[in-house]
């Protein structure tokens, strides 16, 4: 794997998916007002230019449904501009509506075809703009809508005609523009906790790479290195054999260059990828894992990636097999078979036991055409470099297989895992996994207790006030209508309420039973033709509770409620001695709105679902490019190091030559070096190099000892002044440093054995003090 | 005189017989063999007595310290630890399986020659390495040390020895060495990492039988 492939960005985000999921909403919306807007169309040409006519109309209607079709892969500018000629288009229709037709419309067709879809440029610049420039796009589309109708209605009151469809407009697109930027804010909330969840995954899991690439070179520095410069420092072994040991060590060092870091994947990882596998596959198996090491802490270890594929293929398929064989033919008796999955991971490896209590097999006699176990778990395993499975099953006594990695001993990471850092692996805290996650759905999110709910609300209430009185029709029990309008009212109110979970069912059945109050009492109030311009002013309202019971999550509910609605309105037609049509004609424009809200909330509970797998593996890539990348730097990092100091003494060792007393005590210079870089390893800075390089050639002997584990000293710098200063006033004797574990008041201790022995304490700012 | 039958493992055969020679040159010591595995010297010795073994703490057999440790101690022989300078984890495992102590080969002569000599008798050896492994454990706790028992282990962890100790604790230096035993003693009961559990593919395979719990 290059480099550049490694730092490959992942860029799938919840905002992009969003914005293309309103995209295609919008469109749909388009498509279904466009259709249902060709009968006032063909009832409004404009006769003075029909193409202009048809052309505007296209436009209306086209361009958001071209959005919808360009989202999967126009660029964000191209979006953009799509959007902002469409909402353009709106506004210079409206205009020309106003200034060129200002003339009121045949009665019966007198809502011109223009605003019958303010809603769609509206969404769809909430979709893409800032939320003060979406409110005031909203505000002017619908302030337009009103004028126009006012200018072209056709009754006896237009002022009042046209200010209750502007602010009926206004409540209705409000809700889905409100909707839109909720969903937005909710995916630019999951885009951020992606990114910490994302960040801190690829952290942890490379501090755990560096650890085990570093462990692994110690051991080559500890096995080689260092027992080579020992002996020949300490003058006790013939120099052909310290020649030999040096040119061996030298190779060694160059081997290390060149073998290419495999990419490898955390042990917790494939563990939740086991239990997501067995979900899938097998839900009733039980999934243990065994994590050896003592008193409950973990040790993170990691498995090659190659190992993990074929490991969770051979398990899937052992699950499979398990599955459908282990009951048995007499699986209708009802057989329960135990499932259990065993993960172990040790040092010497990694290993998953597949087993079950069913009715068993004997493996010689399975027939070669059932490849299954053969190929895809045994097969599949030994392709893998260290990997291996069994299986053994007796006819009645259950099947175990087991599929393993175990690398050979001593030759690669696996005998370095107990040696990681047990207490640094605990501090860092295991990630969720994303079934754990409270799924973030636009029902859970969607708040209606702002202030911007309140006022919706607040002109909904207001709204249905103005088109009740407009309709007030002479004669009729206006009881009736009052009590429908409460009831609407209230139903409004009830679904605001803030609560908890799920949306209780007795505040459904509540929300519904007062709907279905006010529509009877409505239509008990209207006379089959009360010629007001709103008088079915109660299928909107009750439309839009719907929606917004869509909304929280009850879409089965809504579409229950508009069913019934429907019936309703078509009793009451033949009711009141009109064909059954006129009542379907008065509910079936209702059945947009409703439609269009239902699927911008199945789409965007889907898409989040989605999104949340998509962002699992996402991490995990995340996670496993950072495994290799930190391996990689921490590798090339520690080489440099041990070459640096090694080589050209390794380099003069290797030459079969007797060694002068100054060239041996070079070597045990050299050789406590490296262990002060392994052992010592915040303290391996200058000054402190140089001071305890210049103690050691005036014969002080120096010890450096490092405990302070992953948390290093918070102002190294001044530390490492400290001790320099110390180390420099040390003429003979002993000195030890020690860098205490994180969890003590000090940073570090020094012991001097010298003319005077002293212990000295460096506390956190660097300062010098008798404890 | 009595001799200290002493043995030596370590895998890098030059400086196993470097050393072998060195302790040699002690008066009370007798090396009874240089080799490069706990296997090897169990063989090699058979039923004879071994007093003290000087086990390099990494040996590239694949062998794990604990186990080097408790194959050697169940022998009846007394372990002291041989290191590079190596990482605190693997000296906490040779001081849970119970080693009399950690010494360093880079140590000079006389210090090294001390260190055997005391073994041999029996004595705890309390290096600064093996003192800092110890003081340095997240699970130190478990030991249940005593206030002054922590202080002594945290004295020597920053490299002080026995006098030095004994001065600034107010101490006498026996009373220090007896506590510097009893922490080598708590440290040991506490017990040891449990990575050395068997591995279960291992043994499955060699069965060639999976056993599993509950099922006979």
């Amino acid at each position: 794997m290059t480099r550049h492939a490694v730092a490959r960005r992942v860029t799938r985000t919840a905002t992009a998916n969003l914005t293309r999921l309103l995209c295609i909403a919008v469109a749909c919306a388009a498509g279904i007002f466009g259709l249902l807007s060709i009968g006032s169309f063909l009832a409004q040409a404009w006769h003075p230019s029909p193409a202009v006519a048809a052309a505007a109309w296209a436009l209306s209607f086209g361009l958001p449904v071209a959005l919808g079709v360009c989202s999967g892969w126009g660029s964000p500018r191209l979006l953009r501009s799509l959007v902002a000629v469409q909402a353009l288009c709106f506004v210079l229709i409206a205009g020309f509506w106003l200034i060129m037709r200002g003339e009121p419309l045949p009665a019966g067709a007198d809502v011109p075809w223009s605003i019958t879809a303010t809603g769609v440029p509206c969404v769809a610049v909430a979709v893409f703009a800032r939320r003060r420039v979406a409110w005031s796009y909203t505000v002017l589309a619908c302030l337009l809508s009103g004028l126009v109708r006012f200018r072209t209605s056709a009754e006896t009151n237009p002022g009042l005609v046209g200010l209750a469809d502007g602010l009926y407009s206004l409540l209705l697109v409000s809700v889905f523009v409100a909707l839109t930027l909720a969903a937005r804010r909710g995916a630019a909330r999951v885009d951020e906790a992606t990114m910490l969840t994302r960040h801190a995954e690829a952290r942890r899991a490379a501090g755990v790479a560096r650890r085990q690439e570093r462990l692994r070179i110690d051991a080559l520095v500890h096995d080689s290195v260092i027992s080579t410069l020992l002996m020949a420092g300490l003058g006790r072994t013939p120099p052909a054999v310290v020649s030999e040991h040096a040119s061996k060590t030298l190779t060694q060092l160059d081997a290390l260059r060149t073998p290419p870091v495999e990419p490898v994947v955390l042990v917790s990882d494939v563990v939740r990828r086991l239990r997501r596998l067995s979900r899938q596959i097998a839900p009733d198996a039980v999934v243990e894992f065994d994590d050896p090491s003592r008193g409950g802490g973990f040790i993170e270890r990691t498995v090659p990636s190659v190992a993990v594929v074929a490991i969770l293929g051979a398990v899937g398929e052992a699950l499979r097999n398990s599955v459908a064989s282990a009951a048995g033919p007499a699986r209708a008796l009802g057989r329960r078979v135990r499932r259990t999955i065993q993960v172990t991971s040790t040092t010497d490896g990694f290993q998953v036991m597949v087993s079950d209590d069913g009715v068993g097999f004997d493996p010689d006699a399975v027939p070669p055409e059932r490849l299954g176990i053969a190929e895809s778990i045994v097969g599949r395993m030994e392709r893998v470099t260290h990997g291996a499975a069994n299986v053994r099953s007796h006819p009645g006594h259950g099947t175990d297989i087991v599929v393993a990695w175990v690398p050979a001993r001593g030759t690669s990471a696996a005998r370095l895992g107990p040696e990681v850092d047990r207490r640094a692996a605990k501090r860092l805290p295991e990630p969720a996994a994303p079934d754990d996650h409270e799924p973030i759905s636009l029902a859970r999110s969607l708040d209606l207790s702002t202030p911007l709910a309140r006022l919706i609300l607040a002109l909904f209430v207001l709204v249905h006030g103005v088109l009740a009185i407009i309709d007030v029709v002479p004669g009729r029990p206006l009881v009736l209508m009052v009590a429908a309008y409460l009831a609407i009212a209230f139903a409004a109110t009830s679904l605001m309420s803030p609560f908890d979970g799920p949306f209780p069912r007795s505040r459904i059945a509540l929300v519904l039973s007062l709907c279905g109050v006010g529509a009877v009492a409505m239509f008990g109030y209207l006379p089959a033709d009360s010629g007001a311009p709103f008088a079915h002013w109660h299928l909107g309202a009750i439309t839009l509770i719907l929606v917004v019971l869509a909304a929280r999550g009850q879409i089965r509910s809504a579409w229950l409620g508009y069913t019934v609605l429907a019936a309703l309105a078509v009793s009451w037609a033949v009711a009141s001695g009109q064909p059954a049509m006129a009542g379907f004609d008065l509910v079936i424009r209702h059945a947009g709105t409703l439609l269009a809200g239902t699927l911008f909330v199945v789409s965007l509970d889907r898409t989040e679902r989605t999104l949340r797998v998509l962002n699992h593996s996402d991490n995990l890539q995340a996670a496993m490019n950072a495994t290799t990348v930190a391996a990689i730097a921490e590798r090339e990092a520690e080489l440099v190091r041990v070459n640096l100091l090694a080589r050209p003494t390794l380099k003069r060792l290797a030459a079969p030559l007797a060694l002068t007393e100054a060239e041996r005590a070079q070597c045990l210079l050299v050789e406590a070096s490296l262990r002060d870089a392994i052992r010592g390893r915040s303290l391996f800075v200058e000054p402190v190099i140089s001071a305890v390089y210049a103690a050691r050639r005036r014969g002080v002997q120096v010890t450096v000892l490092d405990d302070s584990g992953e948390s290093q000293p918070e102002s190294p710098a001044a530390l490492a002044h400290t001790v320099a200063e110390v180390l420099d006033t040390v003429a003979h004797g002993r000195i030890t440093v020690r860098v205490l574990p994180a969890d003590r008041r000090d940073v570090a201790t020094l012991v001097v054995e010298s003319d005077t022995h002293s212990i000295l304490v460096v506390g956190a700012n660097g300062t010098l003090r008798t404890p | 005189m009595h001799k200290f039958r002493v043995a030596l493992i370590d895998d890098h055969e030059i400086v196993a017989r470097g050393f072998a020679g060195l302790f040699a040159t002690l008066p009370q010591v007798e090396v009874v063999a240089t080799v490069a595995t706990v296997t090897d010297l169990l063989e090699q010795v058979g039923e004879s007595r071994v007093d003290l073994v000087i086990l390099d703490l990494r040996l590239s057999d694949g062998s794990t310290v604990t186990s080097n440790v408790d194959r050697l101690r169940a022998s009846g022989a007394a372990v002291l630890a041989f290191t590079g300078g190596d990482d605190a984890q693997l000296m906490r495992a040779a001081a849970r399986g119970g080693v009399l102590g950690v010494v360093r080969k880079s140590e000079p002569t006389d210090v090294l020659l001390d260190a055997v000599t005391r073994a041999a008798a029996g004595e705890t050896i309390a290096s600064t390495e093996w003192a800092a492994a110890l003081d340095g454990d997240p699970d130190l706790s478990d030991a249940g040390l005593s206030p002054r028992e922590r202080e002594v282990l945290s004295l020597y962890a920053a490299g002080a020895k026995a006098p030095l100790v004994a001065s600034h604790t107010g101490l006498s230096e026996l009373t220090v060495v007896d506590y510097i035993r009893r922490v080598r003693s708590k440290y040991e009961r506490v017990g040891r990492p449990a990575n050395t559990k068997i591995d279960l593919y291992k043994r499955a395979l060699e069965d060639g039988i999976l056993p599993v719990p509950g099922r006979s």
